[in-house]
C-alpha cells in the first residue's frame, strides 16, 4: 500500500496532522540537523564552566564556523576558496574600524564588518567565472593584495597600515564569548538552512553540472553567487568576533593564509556537504593542534597538508562519509541476515 | 506571428566555434502541434534543439519563443517563458527522483509543486514508490520516464526532446512513446529530435533535417507518402 502524501496527511484530521508534523520531526535527516545545531551551542554555552581558557573555545567556535563557510562554498558548490581568510581579515577591520571610526556598539560593529565582507564578495563575483585551481589561486591572490592594501603604511591614517589595530577600550571577555556562541549557531543554521531549500537543491544540480542545471531553469551564475555572498558574510562575522576577542591584532594575524587552510582541512577532514562534518573536523583537529600542535606547529602544516591531498582526491565526503558508508554495510548486512 | 505560433526559427545559422552546422532553418511550431525532427547522425538536430535553448549562440537569425525575440536571452530564461528541454541524459544522477522532479519545476510556486509531483507521480507510479532513491539507482528506461516527468514538472507550454530513444532497448522505446502519447496536445506543443522513425506516430508534423538544412517539411501523412525520402534517410520500404 502505497504511504499517504503529503498532501493527503495535510488535508486530513487535525490529530493526523499533528502525528504526521510529529513524525516529520522524528526523521532521521531533521534530528540529525537538529542535534547538528542543538549540541555545539548548548556544549559551548556552558564549556566555560568546565573549561577556562575562553580565548581557545572562542577560537574553536570561529574555527567552526569558517569552516561551515567552506561548507557552503566548497561543499555545495565545489569551488575551493584557498583565500577565503581575505573576507575574515577584512572582517575584523571592518569592525574595529565600525568601532573606531564610527563608535558603534562591538555588536553593530560585528555586523558591518560581515557586511563589508559581503560587500566585497559581491564586487569579486567574476572570481566565480573561474574553476577549479584557477579559482583558488585567484582567491588566494586576492587576499594576499587585500593584506598588502591593508597594512600599507601610507594608508596609516585609515587602516593603522602594519601597526595594527587597537580596540582594547570596547574589551568584553563575556559579551565576545556570547557573540562568538551566536556566530557559531547562526553559521550552522545557514547551513542547514541552505540545505535544505531550493538553493540547496540548485547548488547540489550545479555542482553537477552547471549546464543541465540551467536547462532546468536555474539561474547558475546568480545561485552560486548566493552562496558565495553567504560564505563571505560568514568569514567576515568571524573576522569581526576575532577583532573584539583579541582586541589588539596586527593585520598579518587577520591575514594569515593558514587560517584558509585550517577552515578547509576541518571542513574536508569532517566531511563537506554535511552540518556535522565541519564541526566534527574543528573540533577533533583544532583540539588536537592547540594540545600538541602549539610546541611544534611545523609538524602540524605537514600533517594538514596531507590531509588536503589525501581527502580532496580520495575521501571527499571526510569523516562523515565513511560514517555513512559504515552505517549502510551494518544495515545491508542486518538486512541480509534476516533474509 | 499568428497567436498559435510558440516557436518560430527564421534564417537560422548556428554552430560551434567558426564553423556553422546549420545553414539557414526556418521552421513555425504552433501550441498543441507535435513536431518530430528527424534526420540522420550529424544532420545538425541537437545543434539546433541546442541553439533553440541557448545552449548555442545564434550566428544569425532569429528565434522567438512564445512571440518573444530569444535570441539574446541566457538559458534559464528561455525556459522561464515556459519551455522544458528533455536532454540525453535526462536527469541528475546524484539527486534523489524527488529532487530531480522538485528542480525541474525551480521556477514554480511552492503550493503547485507538491500537486504536481503527484500528477507526475500518478503518470509514472513505479517512480512513486522509489521517490527517495537516487536517480542513478534507475534503469536507462526510467531514467527517461523521470526526464520526462521533470520536464513535465513546469507544466510548460513547449516541451523539447534531444533523442529521447538513446540508449533504449525497442520494448522500452515503446513505453516511452506511449508515456509521450498520454501527453501530447492539451495546449502544449513538443519538439523532438529522433533518429527513431517510431517516433512518427506522435507527431503531427515532421521536419527532416540533412547537412544542416531543412530537406522536407509537411505533415506526417505527406511524409509517410514521400517514399524517395523514406529510402534515402531511412532505407524503409514504403
Amino acid at each position: 500500500m502505497d504511504r499517504p502524501t503529503v498532501i493527503d496527511t495535510v488535508k486530513g484530521e487535525p490529530k493526523e496532522r499533528q502525528r504526521f508534523v510529529f513524525k516529520q520531526l522524528l526523521k532521521r535527516k531533521n534530528v540529525v540537523d537538529l542535534l547538528g545545531l542543538l549540541i555545539p551551542v548548548v556544549a559551548f554555552s556552558f564549556a566555560p564552566h568546565f573549561y577556562s581558557n575562553e580565548i581557545l573555545l572562542i577560537s574553536m567556535m570561529i574555527y567552526i564556523a569558517l569552516a561551515q563557510g567552506v561548507n557552503v562554498i566548497y561543499g555545495l558548490t565545489g569551488y575551493l576558496p584557498f583565500g577565503y581568510v581575505g573576507f575574515y581579515g577584512v572582517g575584523a577591520y571592518g569592525t574595529s574600524l565600525a568601532i573606531l571610526d564610527l563608535h558603534v556598539a562591538p555588536e553593530i560593529a560585528i555586523v558591518i564588518g560581515g557586511l563589508v565582507s559581503a560587500i566585497l564578495a559581491l564586487v569579486l563575483t567574476p572570481l566565480l567565472k573561474l574553476s577549479g585551481s584557477y579559482f583558488a589561486i585567484a582567491t588566494l591572490a586576492t587576499a594576499e593584495a587585500l593584506y598588502a592594501l591593508i597594512a600599507n603604511p601610507s594608508l596609516k591614517n585609515i587602516t593603522q597600515g602594519p601597526y595594527g589595530i587597537n580596540i582594547g577600550a570596547v574589551y568584553s571577555s563575556g559579551g565576545s564569548y556570547v557573540v562568538a556562541v551566536v556566530l557559531l549557531g547562526l553559521s550552522i543554521l545557514t547551513v542547514v538552512v541552505i540545505k535544505r531549500s531550493r538553493l540547496g537543491l540548485a547548488l547540489r544540480a550545479i555542482r553537477n553540472d552547471p549546464v543541465s542545471a540551467s536547462l532546468s531553469g536555474v539561474n547558475v551564475v546568480l545561485e552560486r553567487t548566493k552562496a558565495w555572498v553567504v560564505a563571505a558574510a560568514i568569514a567576515g562575522l568571524a573576522g569581526g568576533v576575532f577583532a573584539w576577542t583579541i582586541t589588539i591584532f596586527y593585520p598579518s594575524a587577520v591575514f594569515d593564509i593558514s587560517i584558509s587552510v585550517f577552515a578547509i582541512v576541518f571542513a574536508l577532514f569532517g566531511g563537506v556537504g554535511t552540518t556535522f562534518g565541519p564541526i566534527v573536523g574543528a573540533v577533533v583537529l583544532y583540539g588536537l593542534y592547540s594540545y600538541i600542535g602549539v610546541t611544534q606547529p611545523q609538524y602540524f602544516q605537514l600533517i594538514f597538508g596531507v590531509i588536503i591531498v589525501i581527502f580532496v582526491l580520495f575521501l571527499p565526503k571526510g569523516v562523515a562519509g565513511i560514517a555513512n558508508a559504515l552505517i549502510r554495510r551494518f544495515r545491508m548486512r542486518t538486512i541480509r541476515e534476516e533474509a | 506571428m499568428d497567436d498559435a505560433t510558440v516557436l518560430r526559427l527564421s534564417e537560422v545559422v548556428s554552430g560551434y566555434g567558426e564553423l556553422p552546422v546549420l545553414w539557414g532553418i526556418d521552421l513555425s511550431v504552433t501550441k498543441d502541434e507535435t513536431l518530430v525532427i528527424l534526420g540522420a547522425n550529424g544532420a545538425g538536430k541537437s545543434t539546433m534543439i541546442k541553439t533553440i535553448i541557448g545552449e548555442l549562440p545564434l550566428k544569425s537569425g532569429k528565434i522567438e519563443i512564445l512571440g518573444e525575440d530569444v535570441s539574446g536571452l541566457k538559458i534559464h530564461k528561455r525556459i522561464d517563458l515556459g519551455v522544458a528541454y528533455m536532454s540525453e541524459l535526462g536527469v541528475f544522477p546524484t539527486l534523489s527522483i524527488q529532487e530531480n522532479l522538485v528542480l525541474g519545476a525551480y521556477n514554480t510556486r511552492r503550493t503547485l509543486v507538491k500537486e504536481r509531483l503527484e500528477e507526475i507521480f500518478g503518470l509514472f507510479p513505479e517512480l512513486k514508490g522509489r521517490r527517495k532513491a537516487l536517480a542513478g539507482s534507475l534503469s536507462g528506461g526510467q531514467r527517461k520516464l523521470l526526464g520526462v516527468g521533470k520536464a513535465l514538472m513546469s507544466d510548460p507550454k513547449i516541451l523539447i526532446m534531444d533523442e529521447p530513444s538513446s540508449g533504449l532497448s525497442p520494448l522500452y522505446v515503446k513505453e516511452v512513446i506511449s508515456s509521450l502519447r498520454s501527453i501530447t496536445g492539451k495546449g502544449r506543443a513538443m519538439v523532438i529530435a529522433e533518429q527513431n522513425v517510431s517516433f512518427l506516430e506522435l507527431s503531427d508534423r515532421v521536419c527532416v533535417i540533412e547537412g544542416g538544412k531543412v530537406s522536407f517539411e509537411g505533415s506526417t501523412s505527406e511524409f509517410e507518402n514521400t517514399e524517395v525520402l523514406h529510402r534515402a534517410f531511412f532505407g524503409i520500404q514504403g
